[in-house]
Order: C-alpha cells, then structure tokens, then sequence
C-alpha cells in the first residue's frame, strides 16, 4: 500500500507542475492565436465577397 | 454548514458572467455561414487548439464528477486519470484514428460513416450519437446546480432548481447567438481562469489539511482499495480496462466534442501536437479534482467525524449519489476564502457555460447535418440548417431541465457517463477501426456494430430495474463495466463476422 501511496503522491505532484506551466504557455499562445484567427476568417469572408462580385 | 460566499462573491461571478456573454455577442458577427458556426473555418493553431480542447473538457461538470470519484474511491480513483493520459499521448505520438480522419476532411464522425458506408449507416449512426449525447449530457445540469449550491450555501430545496432554469437559460441565450467562434473564445478565457483557480485552491487544500491527515483517512475510511486500483473491493481490474477504453481512446479520439478540435486544426501536425500536449490536460482534468474530493473526504472525516451524514453506519461513505456529488462544494464553500471563492464560483460557471455550449452545438450539429439533412435528400438550405441547429439547441436544453429534475441517477456520475457515452462509442470505436484501417469493412457489419453499441445502456440501473434484469445475466456481473466491456467484444465480433459475410459489392471506399 505505501508503494501505491508514494507513486499516487509523485503523480500528483507532477501533474501539478507540467499543468502549471501548460497554462502558462497556452494562455500567451492562445491570444495570439485568437488574433490569427479572427484575421482567417475576415479573409475568408473578403475572398468569398470578392468571389461573388461578377 | 455556512458558506464562505459572500455577497462580494456574487457581485464577481455577476460580472465575470456578464463579460463573458458580451464576448460571445462579439463573436456572432463573425458567423455567416454554417462553416464558421461549426469549425471556425478550420483556422485553429496549436495553443488555441489545446485551450479550447481542455477547456471544453475540464469544466464544472467535470470537476463535479470526478471529485466525486475521488471522494467514493480514494487516490485508486487516479488511475482515471492516468489511464485517459497515457491513451491521449498514444493517439498523438501514433495519430492512430485522428490523423486519417482529419486527412479525410470530415466535418463530424457520422459524416466518415456516410463516406465509408454510405448515407443509411451515417443516419443511422447520427441518429444513435445524437441521443446517447444528449442522455450523456442529461445529468450536467443537475450537476451544475448541485455545486453552485453548495458552494454558496444555497440551502433551499428549490434552489437546486432554480439554479438549473437559470442557468440553462444563460447558455441557451449564449449558444444559439454564438456558434464555435464564440465556444473558442469562452474556452481560452474559462481554461485560464479555471486552471489558475485549481491549481491555488490544490494549494490552499493541502496546506489546510496537511498531507498525512489526507492519507490517513483515505486508509480509515477506503482501506487498500483507496489506494490500490486493482483491489476487487474497489474498482478492480475489469473497471480499470473499461476505462482506459471509454475515458482512455474513447473520450479523446472517438468522443464527437474531441473529434471537433480535430476537424477544427489547421492540418494534421497540429492534430498530433494538439493531443500529444492535451495528454496532460486529460490527465489533469481527472486527478486535480479528484484530489479535491479526496481532500473533502478527509476534511468531513477529521471535522465532522465519522458519524456524520457523509459516512454511513459501517464508516463507509454514504452510498447517497446526491451527497457525494455535492461534497467537494461544500468543502471547498469552507476553505477558500472571500474573494477566491467568487473567482472559483465564477470560472467553474463560466466553464460550465462552456462546456454546455460545446456539446450542445456538437449534439445540434450532428442532428441537423447528418440525420435531417440527409433525409431530406441533402437539399436543405443554409439558413434552415442554422435554424434548425439552434431548434435542437433549444429543445435540447429543455430535455436537460426536465431530466435532471427527474432521473434518479443512483450511480456515481462517472459511471452513468461512461454507460451513456458507450452506447455511441462501442458503436464508433468498431466502424472507426473497421472504417480507417480495414478496407473489407463492409455495411452490414456497420450497421450490426452500431446496434450492439446501443446495447450499452443495460449498464444503467434504472434501465436494469426496469427490464427486471438481476444482477447476474448468464453468469456474469451486470455491472456498468461488464456490460459495457461485453458490448464492446459482440460490437467488433459483429463488424468482422458481418462484414465477412455480407461484404459491400461495391467493396471498401478507402
């Protein structure tokens, strides 16, 4: 059981850091990316208009 | 008990709430077709990609029923968790399923069972995703209230259900303007704000607690089975192998919410890096909370004691769902102070607004384009796909009011999703590998998989009760797991053999 306990104790504790710095990483990656998302499908739409413009 | 929650902490969930839906009505401008309400016109890159993904999948539904399990199963109930890791980093390092269906450019896996099977089997298993989905999402809102209302000493009979028409109507209003544009913004915000707040109230519990208390009571209370997974008088080796196939592969390769973010990235590379680092997210989103409820366990133990309503009469904890699915609330309305708890009420909400949004649009979306549409010929316009997606949205959320009022769930939540879950994924999961990856994969054999699939629901109790069924069917347990497990095996038995013979004269489309 103690061995049970100190692997369940060692997953924890790293789980707790590799999510710490994931969320810092994703949360400056993410706004960037949102950006670049807006700007896609503003294009998107301009190409469509364009399209559709004889 | 009296709650922390002061009326501070209302005035933040207010505005954090507020906030959050001007920003889902900023997004509606950029919906015009059915393609950006869907995917965002396939434009999501990596970081984006992981936050909506775990923010679709951590939300407070999850964090409801996963601390739960912690609660009734002690630190054995990690191996949840683990399992659903280690499955997630395989299907990213080998891209097994997910990379051939992005490379095929489907919208929704229905749409690969028209491609590879034709339009009767996409009808037919559209039809069987959308009702295990929305029976699987029958029980969040119920979920929802229960934490709110134990988080913020909201003790009135009613308030549970008040709680549950407020809040449907909150994310009814949100996602029938918003769409996936919206769903991509609300799940960056709501993965930052509720990731910062589990990981500072994990802080905040073990420094109240203190590790050894936390321990010592898991042993009193669980004894080997709350550490041992493998332990009979626990979860056992038959649940552990269920859930690395249903809360393993099957959530995050097969399940329609996931299987969007894959249809939602750029390109391939960005599907194998999406789930290669969403591994740890699918860990996490499990053992974090699981640890919260854990920690509850430990806190009602050493506070209250032993005789408390949260034991029963053998020092066990009680066996009343209701309780249990309320405990990890009521812990955390006593530990985190002023201001967090706000923040905490207010991303767990928010998150749950999220989560809603995205399965309520995925359940709509596959109704609409892959059960009407079809048998309608494919001829229906635009505009009516979009109307009739948000007509589902809503009677959907009206099903989910009337539901959580009045299913008696008599199981831990985990189990009664992973049952509701399995009757479309068994299905999935043999016509995905039959489908991908076995070109005499044939239409019979589809068909037959799918309805052994649907055999799952015998794992739910009160499905059992009403057949009259008892515990044991031809020898074996009539468990969630065994029953689960035994569709499984006739699904695959049943693709190959059918297949085999009734083969496609036509032969595969792969």
């Amino acid at each position: 059981m103690n061995g049970w306990m100190m692997f369940w104790g060692l997953l924890l504790a790293i789980v707790l850091l590799v999510f710490a710095g994931l969320t810092v990483v994703v949360a400056i990656g993410g706004l960037f990316d949102i950006r670049a998302l807006f700007r896609t499908i503003d294009a998107q739409h301009r190409e469509a208009q364009e399209e559709e413009v004889p | 008990m009296i709650s922390n929650f002061t009326y501070f902490d209302w005035a933040i969930v207010i505005v954090y709430l507020l906030g959050t839906v001007a920003i889902g009505l900023y997004a509606n401008r950029y919906i015009r077709d059915m393609a950006d309400y869907i995917v965002a016109g396939r434009s999501l890159k990596s970081s984006i990609s992981i936050a909506t993904m775990l923010g679709s999948e951590i939300g407070l539904v999850t964090v409801v029923y996963m601390s739960q399990k912690g609660f009734t199963g002690g630190f054995a109930a990690f191996h949840i968790g683990l399992v659903a890791g280690v499955a997630c980093l395989f299907v990213g390092l080998s891209g097994f399923l997910v990379v051939p269906l992005r490379e095929m450019g489907v919208m929704t896996i229905p749409e690969f069972y028209g491609r590879r099977f034709g339009q009767g089997v996409r009808i037919f298993g559209g039809l069987i995703l959308g009702l295990a989905g929305v029976l699987n999402m029958g029980v969040f809102l119920k979920a929802g209230a229960v934490f709110v209302t134990g988080l913020t000493g909201l003790n009135d009979p009613m308030a549970v259900n008040i709680v549950m028409v407020v809040l449907i109507a909150l994310v009814l209003s949100y996602t029938i303007l918003g769409g996936m544009v919206s769903v991509v913004i609300t799940d960056y915000i709501q993965f930052v704000v509720l990731s910062l707040c589990l990981l500072v109230t994990c802080g905040i519990a073990v420094y109240k607690m203190e590790w050894s208390t936390i321990v010592e009571a898991v042993e009193q209370i669980h004894g080997r089975a709350g550490f041992d997974p493998t332990d009979n008088t626990g979860f056992g080796p038959t649940y552990i192998v269920w859930m690395i196939l249903v809360f393993g592969v099957g959530s995050c390769a097969v399940w329609p919410t996931a299987v969007m973010r894959v249809c939602a990235a750029e390109n391939s590379q960005v599907v194998r890096r999406l789930y290669t680092w969403s591994s740890i997210g699918f860990m996490t989103r499990s053992i974090i909370p699981q640890f919260l409820g854990i920690c509850a366990l430990a806190y009602f133990w050493t506070v209250l004691g032993s005789e408390s309503e949260w034991f029963d009469a053998t020092g066990g904890v009680t066996k009343d769902s209701d309780m249990t699915l309320k405990a990890t609330s009521v812990f955390l309305s006593q530990i985190l102070p002023v201001g967090l708890i706000g923040l905490v009420a207010a991303g767990m909400l928010a998150a749950f607004m999220s989560t809603h949004d995205s399965y309520l649009l995925c359940w709509a979306a596959v109704l609409v384009e892959d059960v009407i549409n079809p048998l309608a010929g494919g001829n229906l316009s635009m505009r009516s796909r979009l109307l009739l997606a948000r007509i589902f949205i809503l009677l959907t959320g009206i099903f989910l009011l009337v539901w959580s009022i009045w299913y008696p769930m008599g199981q831990d939540m985990l189990d009664y999703l992973a049952v509701s879950g399995s009757i479309y994924l068994t299905g999935a999961f043999a016509l995905l590998i039959g489908g991908l990856y076995w070109p005499r994969a044939s239409r019979v054999g589809a068909y037959l998989s799918l309805a052994a699939g649907a055999c799952s629901v015998l794992g739910l109790p009160p499905v059992q009760q009403f057949l009259g069924l008892s515990d044991n069917l031809f020898g074996l347990p009539l468990n969630e797991a065994s029953v689960s497990l035994s569709c499984m095996a006739l699904a695959l038995l049943l693709m190959i053999g059918g297949s085999l013979i009734f083969p496609d004269r036509s032969g595969g489309n792969t």
